[in-house]
């Protein structure tokens, strides 16, 4: 029988370790075959997590929808004789089957399945720019910002497959794509609307998303700063 | 499967505890509690499972399922048989009911250990041990052939059930009267947090005769003895705190009171009422004696038949709204769950939980070694402490959903340094 040297208890046989203040028990007068038997069994129960059939239930979603589209295509198509209004539903809706695709196909792979996301959703606004005769901005303003935009996508779907993610760096990366894609926007819109560029709001969130954007690059170079950090910062629950 | 007895029990209106833990039961969280029995010699399943077929008719209040109605949940008599299952290091878990054949117990077997786990609407820790001590007897009688002698503990298992032991005895005693409760937010400790699915359970084994000694040095009762001695180890954690406003919450103490010593009930049920002992922190540091004058008067002010009865009452009440009837268990449900919160569960730092002393016949003490009463998770406090004593050693056993044992150091410590042995085990690995 062993003591605590630290909390003055006496400890089971079948403890290792005072289970007050962890401090391990030396006792070399018990050897392994004198250890009483263990008072808990050493089998674990598994806590439940409850398991969503993503499949069925995006199913059944896709189902219901699918029903007031067609619904809302007949109304439109007994009232006008034609495919007006109807159609940006069933561009929705197709899109939509595309968000799903991975969930409803065996599609494993995150890099294809943003992929066809990305392109669905450059068609879907394609399809709204050709019924309201609106290609100029299309190419000139959504096209560059959609292509920007899916790039910052893959890195972040990079980022989020690696093992070890630096959140810091991730949020640092993303401030300065926010930042660049706000001058972008800007610039496009100035061109588009007045045909010359006057870079005036964009540059003024321009310094502040840079500034955090740089102090969390610097945190995310180093680990020694991040564990201090962590340790002023830690919060009880 | 059922006698003829057991027709009121088709389905059955919770009582007024019942009613509470079905409310508040999430699929995370749901109040339950564990009673362990030691044997003599390693348990056998295969009898265990005759044993418990054969206590469950007698007693079939624990063979109730929970269905859930529109506006309130209800009980419902299971047909099924329940299974006894092996011990697991990690007891207590929230599950589905689902994965138990809709049973709100388990017998569970390890060693030489048998444990019963409860959900708090089926019984309260009278009711779990009686239950628990006839099965126990029944095994013995089937194992080893003993002669099962009917005792506080022990009903006898060739007898009907009796209506009287499945009754709502709260709504039998309660008085109609006026109710006010007003209390301040109470200290409780923090940490960080344990992984889900996992509780961690620690005993301490004492003599008995060291803390009725003990006790009687400070003139005062074993659980009041106990109470302080919690009470000052919070003390001293909360001295730690940075912040005053913290350091000057009142520390309170959630004691069950077993109300079948006020009234004359046989239920096997719950039949209990929690009364809170507090500590004015913003008064300044106490002594030990001075806690446990706070304590002992504290618990003399409350433990009174016209204070419990107003508990009770107050308790009832609060169902009886007409308004309250008529709304959907969907809606307010989470109502009952933040009232529960911000009502209960913030103003206690922490339940001390005593069933007291278990006496069990001389020829059936034979065969039991030990006996333990484990409290169940709560929804907010982050942990709880029960006692038994049976023999000639008292078990006080804390369940904590954090990671640091400072709390049960402290109190343990403090034993050993008034003179009082403690021993202790865990389920850690």
């Amino acid at each position: 029988m062993s003591y605590c040297v630290n909390c003055g208890v006496k400890l089971a046989a079948s403890e290792e370790k005072c289970p007050l203040c962890n401090t391990v028990v030396i006792n070399p007068n018990i050897t392994g075959e004198a250890k009483k038997e263990a008072v808990y069994s050493h089998r674990y129960e598994d806590y439940p997590r409850r398991k969503i059939n993503l499949k069925y239930l995006s199913q059944i979603i896709l189902v219901v929808i699918a029903v007031g589209v067609v619904v809302q295509t007949l109304c439109d198509f007994l009232i006008s004789f034609s495919l007006s209004w109807s159609l940006y539903a069933i561009g929705a809706f197709g899109l939509l089957v595309c968000f799903a695709l991975p969930v409803l196909t065996k599609i494993k792979s995150p890099y294809i399945a943003t992929m066809i996301d990305l392109v669905a959703l450059a068609l879907y606004i394609f399809m709204i720019a050709w019924i309201t005769g609106g290609e100029l901005w299309y190419f000139e303003f959504f096209l560059p910002l959609h292509v920007l935009t899916s790039i910052y996508t893959f890195c972040m779907v990079i980022f989020l497959r690696k093992k070890r993610r630096n959140y810091f760096r991730a949020g640092g990366i993303s401030l300065l794509f926010v930042c660049f894609l706000l001058i972008l926007i800007e610039f496009l819109l100035d061109i588009f609307i007045v045909g010359k560029v006057y870079l005036i709001w964009s540059l003024c969130c321009a310094p502040l998303l840079l500034a955090i954007a740089t102090l969390l690059l610097i945190i995310a170079a180093r680990p020694k700063l991040r564990e201090e950090m962590s340790r002023r910062l830690y919060m009880n629950y | 499967m059922h006698s003829k007895n057991t027709k009121h029990l088709e389905w059955l209106k919770p009582d007024n505890t019942a009613n509470f833990c079905t409310m508040v039961t999430t699929k995370k969280f749901a109040h339950i509690f564990r009673l362990s029995v030691e044997l003599e010699e390693e348990i056998d399943p295969v009898v265990l499972d005759n044993a418990l077929q054969v206590v469950l008719k007698r007693i079939p209040s624990f063979a109730l399922k929970l269905r859930y109605g529109l506006f309130w949940n209800y009980l419902e008599l299971a047909k099924d048989k329940p299974e006894v299952e092996e011990d697991v290091r990690n007891p207590m878990v929230r599950r589905s009911w689902k994965l138990n054949k809709h049973f709100l117990f388990r017998v569970r077997y390890f060693g030489k250990r048998i444990s019963l786990e409860v959900f708090h609407a089926l019984a309260d820790g009278t009711g779990g041990m009686t239950f628990m001590m006839t099965l126990v007897a029944e095994y013995l009688h089937q194992k080893y052939g003993y002669e099962i002698e009917e005792s506080r503990w022990i009903l006898n298992p060739d007898e009907e059930p009796k209506p009287e032991e499945y009754e709502d005895s709260y709504s039998k005693v309660a008085r109609r009267q006026k109710f006010k409760r007003k209390s301040p937010k109470a200290y409780q400790a923090k940490g960080s947090k344990e992984n889900e699915g996992y509780l961690n359970i620690v005993t301490g084994h004492m003599p008995v005769e060291a803390v009725k000694a003990k006790s009687k040095e400070y003139n005062c009762t074993v659980t009041a003895f106990l109470t302080a001695v919690l009470m000052d180890a919070f003390q001293d954690i909360q001295e730690k705190e940075k912040k005053r406003k913290i350091r000057q919450m009142p520390i309170v103490i959630n004691i069950p009171v077993d109300l079948r010593k006020f009234y004359p009930s046989k239920t096997v049920s719950n039949f209990f009422a929690n009364i809170n002992i507090g500590l004015d922190r913003a008064l300044g540091h106490y002594s030990f004696s001075e806690i446990v004058e706070q304590v002992k008067h504290g618990m003399a002010l409350n433990i009174t038949e016209k204070r419990l009865n107003n508990l009770i009452a107050g308790n009832i009440a609060s169902y009886q709204l007409k308004v309250y009837k008529v709304i959907p268990m969907f809606i307010k449900k989470p109502f009952v769950i933040l009232g529960n919160y911000m009502g209960g569960e913030i103003k206690s730092t922490c339940t001390m939980s005593n069933l007291g002393n278990m006496v069990l016949p001389p020829k059936m003490s034979e065969y039991v070694k030990g006996i333990q009463a484990v409290a169940g998770k709560n929804f907010g406090r982050v942990t709880s402490c029960m006692g038994v004593s049976y023999l000639d050693t008292m078990s006080v056993t804390f369940t904590r959903k954090i990671k640091e044992a400072e709390i049960e150091r402290l109190f343990y410590t403090k034993l050993v340094e008034m003179g009082i042995p403690v021993e202790i085990e865990s389920n850690q690995a």
